[in-house]
């Protein structure tokens, strides 16, 4: 990439510019900072709008009582059931288990805040998350 | 060898990767001159996994670089930069020894997971474990980051910061923590150099494991190319989110690696004087640009403007990298190493 190639689109994921190494016309690199790069804007956009969809579905199952608030936020955090079982340390067959409406009533306070800990949240949301709907 | 000293005030370093960044900042704040490409290319960080079978979020696993802390591992072994490295157990241990660290005035490398890095990306908290950044002081319960992606200094909240440190999950940083203690008198670059190329062309070329290396970005191109015929549009677009994502945007990196490679085959080019170190150097530029190329060719379906899309080109275009990739590295292998 030369110096004059290094793009500048305008919209970007991260708050800050980003480095790139680029040629310059001696043919030495030099330290480029990018204002963004759209189709890489995008991927990363659209990445985080299927979860939010998929979190908003979740909120209407939960007030059907079809399945947990674990889940809501589990796709708020953007994780899935493998990814919330390898971030919590509990078995995926648990994990399962506690996304019914049945195994989360169950749940105790400690479980509880292992999960509040991954998914940003804390106990008492959780627990309360389904009469705030 | 000579103590390392940590230098005052600490000077902003800004780089195009978050470890080798980190790596390159602290050690130039610990009084010596190493640039980011050089501590990317000496420890031999270059390559590419695509893993079919291990999932995230569903999708298979690409990744354009060796494993997190290979780099602070492999300056040390290289270059003969000792370092002071330690992961915890103890949470609380580990924010002490952290603390105490930053109280005699030591700015110190950590590991961390993003998704509790307030400043980094705001609501889209992706979970991922292998973020490296410095931090450079503490002013009551917050600590100043110094982010080599970053082009300023931001503060973390120290419950922030211990839940970061002590993420658990996949790549799990147990408060990995590290800074120079003594820098060598002198350096054999050559000697270097010459070990961490060898051992880039013995993992990229080698003809066993169909999913590292070379082979596995012909694999890789294979599966964009059996895409084509999948109808399942909504999945094919997920993917390619998840593919450029992590291409181009996340620390994994495709082209901007290669360019990062580029600049330390010129570095080391300019120390040793060998003209197929040049001649690579110029390969991997174009290299670079290949695969950036190759994740914009579907920009407008990824942009969910079309639906119409020519995956061939694409799965083309990987291929092509595939096969530029492996021109230059056996034209590195044609060095005569005297």
């Amino acid at each position: 990439m030369k110096v004059k190639e290094v793009p500048q689109d305008g919209k970007r994921m991260l708050k800050t510019t980003l480095v790139h190494y680029a040629v310059n016309d001696e043919g030495k690199f030099e330290k480029v900072p990018s204002n963004g790069w759209d189709p890489g804007y995008y991927a990363g956009f659209y990445l985080q709008e299927e979860f939010k969809e998929l979190a908003i579905e979740a909120k209407k199952r939960i007030k059907n009582n079809e399945t947990s608030p674990l889940e809501f936020f589990m796709y708020n955090a953007f994780l899935d059931i493998t990814g919330l079982a390898q971030f919590t340390e509990i078995p995926k067959r648990k994990v399962k288990k506690h996304l019914t409406p049945k195994g989360f009533k169950k749940l105790d306070d400690a479980m509880l805040a292992r999960y509040a800990r991954v998914l940003h949240t804390d106990v008492e949301s959780l627990k309360k998350f389904k009469s705030t709907l | 060898m000579k103590k390392a000293i940590a230098q005052k005030p600490y000077r902003h370093y800004q780089g195009g990767h978050c470890e080798s960044g980190s790596v390159s900042s602290i050690v130039n704040n610990y009084g010596f001159e190493l640039s980011e490409p050089m501590a990317f290319g000496i420890s031999s960080n270059i390559g590419f996994v695509y893993l079919p079978f291990v999932k995230i979020w569903g999708r298979p696993l690409i990744s354009w670089r060796m494993l997190p802390q290979s780099i602070v591992k492999g300056v040390q072994k290289r270059l003969g930069i000792k370092f002071f490295i330690k992961t915890y157990d103890n949470e609380q241990e580990g924010m002490e020894e952290l603390d105490r660290l930053l109280d005699e005035g030591k700015p110190v490398g950590i590991q961390c997971s993003v998704a509790y890095l307030r400043y980094f990306l705001g609501e889209f908290r992706i979970p991922n474990n292998s973020h490296m950044t410095v931090v450079i002081g503490r002013e009551g319960d917050e600590y100043v980051i110094n982010d080599p992606l970053w082009d300023y200094t931001t503060r973390v909240h120290r419950d922030d910061l211990q839940k970061a440190r002590f993420s658990k999950g996949p790549n799990a940083p147990k408060g990995f923590m590290f800074y120079p203690l003594e820098i060598p008198d002198t350096i054999d670059y050559k000697k270097a150099i010459k070990k961490s190329i060898k051992q880039v062309l013995f993992m990229m070329l080698q003809p066993m494991f169909p999913y590292y290396g070379v082979l596995g970005i012909k694999t890789f191109s294979r599966m964009i190319k059996r895409l084509q015929k999948n109808q399942d549009k909504k999945f094919v677009r997920g993917l390619f989110y998840h593919i450029v994502t992590f291409q181009e945007e996340v620390g994994t990196g495709g082209g901007g690696f290669r360019y990062i490679y580029a600049a330390f085959l010129r570095e080391a080019y300019d120390l040793l004087k060998i003209p197929e170190l040049l001649e690579a150097s110029k390969k991997f530029v174009a290299i670079g640009d290949k695969w950036r190329l190759a994740a914009s060719s579907c920009g407008k379906f990824i942009q969910g403007k079309t639906d119409e899309v020519d995956l061939e080109k694409t799965a083309r275009l990987y291929r092509q990298c595939a096969e530029e990739e492996k021109e230059a590295y056996l034209l590195l292998k044609k060095i005569k190493w005297r």
